[in-house]
């Protein structure tokens, strides 16, 4: 599985009811992800890379897009 | 002297402070805001200058050690380029250790000041309370210390500050006096809105040019949370106040009226002084961060906190909920409580920050346990409605039920209302008996519709006023709640302009006649000052 598909699964247990996260681009500010989904996100993240994601990536950037959470996830896997 | 922010004082300050801001050269305007902020302390409190120096020397100080740091650890890095990965991740990390280490230091004294000046009189009570077990005749003298103004406000700014430039989402500012007026900027250091460098800085600084709709509009909402808070929260005060303290002088009647008044003064006030602040702001092209969005059309407690007081819950959530819910301590409690919590230990990081940030939250608003208690008492609910939503969604998905029908909504806005009404009533009543000592009273049969005390304390012609006036409040949260792309005075701005000069005196008639000259009652400070 790619990182992408792996976070993809994650996102779809939390809501089964999205069919595409890949087509939103406002995961966080569209409401589909709340604050309670975010540490739920990281916590099922750290776990499966095996990383540590520090508070200050916590951030829209990271969070709002399917593809924004691969690229946190690849360069924190990196360092 | 009264220098309240609704003060005939405040205003010859304002008429001071604007034109000296766009006279003065563009380059140096900043410097007249922070003169005007340092001249507003003056004259509220003097004495409180000295805390916002000190906490802004404190930030200053290490948030220019961290910023050296990190451009060692760059000038380091760059001089090695050859070095062995090992060396590389051990040098980057004696330097996140030393950047780590000012960041605490700045913190904890930020924190500590704020403790002795806010909580030692709590602290000392429970020391108290606990010497008196053993011996009665014992206890430690209470202590008394003033509460410096905004100091709550200040210290969550610079805390959040400082570890914004830790976690290097910006550069720290370099020019100290600038530092101090982003700290002390006299709009909103009284009761907010915290605000974050990143966002302000441009318009704090830019030297901004006179904007005929900034302006007019920054006039239009210091009308506006002047209506608010004279003509409404005051008066309704006068009321709740009362009736909050000795429900025994009050019918059943008359409480559940209490309770409707404090929803409504209580907004009034807060977001009155709101609308002053970002009203004052914008005259001079400052930004600051909205605080309300029509909270009492929340869903949800959750979405009511999201609603009110939006820049201090934003904190909680930036600064203490994150860090605390998704470091190794939380999330290794999720992975322990597999066993017993199952598939729903994912949510136990999470539940475990939301439970400190609302013990932080209520102890915020007052140094007392029953804050607290009424901190947690929405932590609560909160955690209860996370624990049981799943069970909602199957029912939902089983019943075929709209989550989203109308009438399910309308049946949530209820809810969240009485739930409201039972931590309003938890605040201003200080304690949990008290609270159900009034919720008693709403239900005592005894001369249930009688009146006396509404008549004695308010009049029945001021309390009329003041519930019709504060029809104008909801209609204007409605239009926007259902119409929120735009501003409310983006809107008015549509409507003929001799409708818009009719509303206008009739928005500055009411601020005098029943604000300022008419009604006699006696004036309250702003509530959230005491924070």
């Amino acid at each position: 599985m790619t990182v992408k598909e792996e976070i993809i699964e994650v996102l779809s247990e939390m809501h089964p009811e999205v069919d595409d996260f890949e087509s939103i681009k406002e995961l966080v500010h569209g409401g589909t992800l709340d604050s309670l989904n975010i540490v739920m996100l990281v916590a099922e993240l750290s776990e499966r890379f095996d990383i540590e994601i520090p508070p200050q990536e916590v951030c829209y950037e990271n969070f709002d897009t399917v593809a924004g959470l691969v690229a946190m996830v690849e360069r924190l896997k990196a360092q | 002297m009264d220098f309240s922010i609704t003060s005939l004082y405040f205003f010859i300050f304002l008429a001071v402070l604007f034109p000296a801001y766009f006279l003065c050269p563009k380059k140096f305007r900043w410097i007249t805001l922070l003169v005007a902020s340092l001249v507003f302390f003056v004259l509220c409190s003097w004495k409180a200058i000295f805390f916002v120096l000190f906490a802004t020397l404190t930030t200053y100080g290490a948030s220019i050690g961290i910023f050296k740091i990190k451009n060692k650890e760059k000038a380091f890095l760059a001089d090695n380029p050859e070095i062995e990965i090992d060396a590389k991740k051990a040098a980057k990390a004696k330097f996140k250790k030393q950047r780590k280490t000012f960041m605490v230091l700045g913190i904890v004294a930020l924190v500590v000041v704020l403790a002795v000046m806010k909580y030692l009189d709590f602290l000392i009570g429970n020391v108290n309370a606990i010497i008196g077990w053993f011996d009665s005749s014992k206890h430690l003298s209470l202590v008394n210390l003033f509460l410096p103004l905004g100091i709550s406000f200040y210290t969550f700014q610079a805390i959040g500050y400082l570890a914004d430039v830790y976690w290097g989402k910006y550069e720290p500012e370099k020019n100290f006096f600038k530092f101090l007026l982003f700290m002390s900027f006299f709009p909103k250091i009284m009761q907010g809105p915290i605000i974050r460098y990143n966002e302000i800085a441009p318009s704090l600084f830019g030297g901004n040019d006179f904007d005929y709709q900034n302006f007019t509009d920054g006039l239009k909402r210091i009308g506006w949370g002047l209506f608010k808070k004279l003509c409404i929260a005051n008066t309704l005060f006068v009321f709740t106040k009362f009736a909050f303290l000795d429900p025994s002088q009050i019918s059943g009647f008359e409480a559940f009226l209490a309770v409707v008044c404090y929803f409504i003064s209580d907004y009034c006030d807060f977001s009155g002084y709101m609308d002053i602040a970002c009203g004052t702001a914008l005259c001079m092209g400052v930004k600051l961060p909205e605080n309300f969005n029509h909270p009492y059309f929340a869903k949800g407690i959750d979405d009511y906190w999201r609603r009110w007081h939006i820049t201090l819950g934003a904190w909680f959530k930036d600064y203490i909920f994150y860090p605390l819910s998704i470091s190794k301590f939380s999330l290794a409690l999720g992975k322990k409580s597999k066993k017993i919590f199952k598939k729903h230990a994912n949510k136990v990081p999470a539940i475990f920050g939301l439970i400190v940030v609302w013990f932080l939250t209520g102890l915020w608003h007052g140094a007392s346990w029953n804050y607290v208690l009424w901190g947690l008492y929405f932590g609560l609910i909160i955690i209860f409605g996370i624990i049981v939503e799943p069970l909602f969604d199957k029912f939902y998905s089983k019943t075929k039920i709209n989550k989203q029908a109308g009438w399910l909504n309308a049946i949530r806005l209820i809810r969240t209302l009485l739930l409201l009404a039972f931590g309003k009533i938890l605040f201003e009543t200080a304690s949990l008996s008290g609270a159900f000592g009034f919720i008693a009273k709403l239900f005592d049969g005894n001369n249930y519709f009688g009146t006396t005390a509404l008549y004695e304390h308010l009049g029945w012609a001021s309390f009329v006023v003041a519930i019709v006036l504060s029809v104008a409040v909801l209609v204007v949260d409605i239009i926007q709640e259902k119409h929120p792309e735009t501003t409310f005075l983006d809107k008015l701005r549509k409507i003929p302009l001799w409708i818009q000069w009719t509303l206008l005196i009739l928005l500055i008639v009411c601020i005098v006649w029943f604000g300022y000259y008419g009604s006699g009652l006696p004036k309250f400070e702003f509530g959230y000052v005491v924070f």
